[in-house]
């Protein structure tokens, strides 16, 4: 059977039958991006790949983590692949982060303009993405650098405020104020961009204890 | 009953103040036991907030850059994981019948050298891999010109800024560094180096957008260490095509501009410019770029 034109949701629920070629079609669409969430996270190609291979087995394995109705596939995978990573990050006993990776060169560098990943998007083979990959992408650039830098240093690397504060050498409630102010502003950027947020699934009735990241593993 | 609403109330203003940081897992435990208690009393419009913030966050790495794509092998590693799962944790027939009907696994790099490069403008951007200073040199050609007759464009290369991490990188020696494209299914390639820990390189061809990225790790970020030069081999013999250093602020320089035909390179050599067996490339002595 030939999964290639099929949706994720359909790809899961043959994963869940332990269709192989589900499995195999499911990794040529997202790997790549799997692997760059990952790589985003750990800066290190060796265990980036490792992360991406934990992702899929897991995924391999219990399929019923994901839940359709709590929004996109995407959204929950590469959320899954970033908690991972910050596990890994975390197991390796947090390293300091040098200062060029916090100056005025962004840690991130990715937001800026993109068009050698763009080409190569296609070999995700999800054309929305590209839509979507640059509605996020202008959403951050749109904020302060700032805030952008606070809330990427917080999501990517795993970094309490207080840790923030500590490495930019800024006192925290600047960073909080940073963090509040670049949160609402990318909310509503983000807000009607169609697919990428569908908070229409009720909530969990409470998050996880002190990590509320959707789509934790565990 | 008056002073426990207000107790809840200032509960909810306080966890109200945190719900960003929550959602991001960026709290002090403290902080974070105070949100979850809030929200164990049921609140429902904190939890819908963070329910929305959470689906926000989902979103970001979507943004992440794709940098070069992960090794091949990675997913034959992926796979026999997965079916050495079924064959331990499922023994009926079914399961042995689609071992049997293993997919094979399609090489995602194959072909891309049986593209032509084109005519060509050069865009040069830096990602960091590891530690250590990586460059990805994107080469994007005119698909709809395939003799490429001269029709390159030349163009002013694009500078993305990039981290330089610096960690363990200092003891790291890249003299030379050369890329050859000779197979058609060769997408890992590695750097002829004598002196490198960890130095590789990797390259990834669209064939359709006719793109050609090339990402190199193992390069010297450290300040005021020397500068690479890209070269290509014309026609008329090695031209530097751009000069890539770190300087000592620690900043990721690239310095050059082309208008060269690259549908006309054979080859592309990295070399270090302090290196004195190195000063000129020798890619093409050693190495073929076949097309």
């Amino acid at each position: 059977m030939n999964w290639t034109e099929s949706s994720d949701a359909d790809l899961m629920s043959a994963i869940a039958e332990q269709e192989v070629g589900a499995f195999d079609t499911l990794y040529d669409r997202y790997h790549r991006l799997v692997f760059a969430t990952a790589y985003r996270v750990l800066n290190d190609a060796g265990g980036a790949e490792d992360v991406v291979q934990d992702v899929y087995v897991r995924l391999w394995q219990r399929p019923d983590r994901y839940v359709e109705e709590r929004g996109k596939f995407i959204g929950w995978l590469l959320s899954v692949t970033r908690n991972r990573a910050i596990d890994e990050i975390r197991s390796r006993g947090r390293r300091p982060i040098s200062e060029s990776q916090l100056g005025s060169r962004d840690d991130t560098g990715s937001i800026t303009d993109e068009r050698p990943s763009e080409a190569a998007s296609k070999e995700f083979a999800i054309a929305e993405l590209v839509d979507q990959r640059e509605a996020v992408r202008a959403a951050l650039r749109e904020l302060p650098p700032d805030q952008r830098a606070a809330i990427e240093l917080a999501y990517f690397k795993g970094l309490t405020q207080a840790e923030i504060a500590e490495v930019l050498a800024t006192p925290l409630g600047t960073i909080k104020t940073r963090i509040r102010l670049g949160m609402r502003k990318l909310r509503v950027a983000l807000e009607g961009k169609v697919g990428i947020i569908e908070p229409s699934a009720p909530p969990r009735r409470r998050a996880d204890r002190g990590t509320a990241e959707a789509g934790r593993s565990g | 009953m008056t002073e426990s609403e207000t107790r809840e109330e200032i509960l909810h203003d306080q966890a109200a103040e945190l719900l960003e940081g929550y959602a991001l897992g960026a709290l002090e435990p403290a902080e974070a036991a105070m949100v979850d208690e809030h929200l164990e009393e049921g609140c429902e419009d904190c939890e819908q907030e963070v329910s929305g913030l959470v689906h926000m966050l989902q979103a970001l790495p979507l943004a992440s850059r794709l940098v070069a794509p992960p090794s091949d092998d990675l997913k034959v590693r992926v796979l026999d994981a997965i079916q050495l799962d079924a064959t331990e944790t499922n023994t009926s027939s079914a399961t042995m019948t689609r071992r049997d009907e293993r997919v094979p696994i399609p090489i995602s790099s194959r072909g891309w050298m049986t593209q032509r490069v084109q005519g060509v403008a050069a865009a040069f951007g830096i990602i960091a891999i590891g530690g250590l200073l990586a460059w990805a040199i994107v080469l994007q050609g005119q698909v709809n010109d395939l003799e490429g007759e001269n029709s390159a464009l030349a163009s002013a290369m694009q500078v993305r800024p990039a981290a330089v991490s610096d960690g363990g990188a200092t003891n790291v020696s890249v003299a030379n560094a050369l890329f050859t494209l000779t197979g058609e299914q060769s997408s890992s390639l590695q750097f002829i180096s004598s002196q490198s820990v960890d130095a590789r390189a990797r390259l990834m061809w669209d064939p359709d957008e006719a793109l050609f990225v090339l990402a190199a790790t193992g390069l010297d970020p450290t300040p005021g260490s020397g500068a690479y030069i890209v070269w290509v081999e014309t026609p008329d013999g090695p031209v530097q095509l751009a000069r890539l250093y770190v300087d000592q602020s620690g900043a990721s320089i690239v310095d050059g501009t082309t208008d060269l035909a690259l549908a006309q390179v054979d080859v592309m050599t990295i070399t270090h410019e302090d290196d004195p067996t190195t000063s000129t490339p020798t890619g093409a002595t050693l190495l073929t770029f076949s097309r």
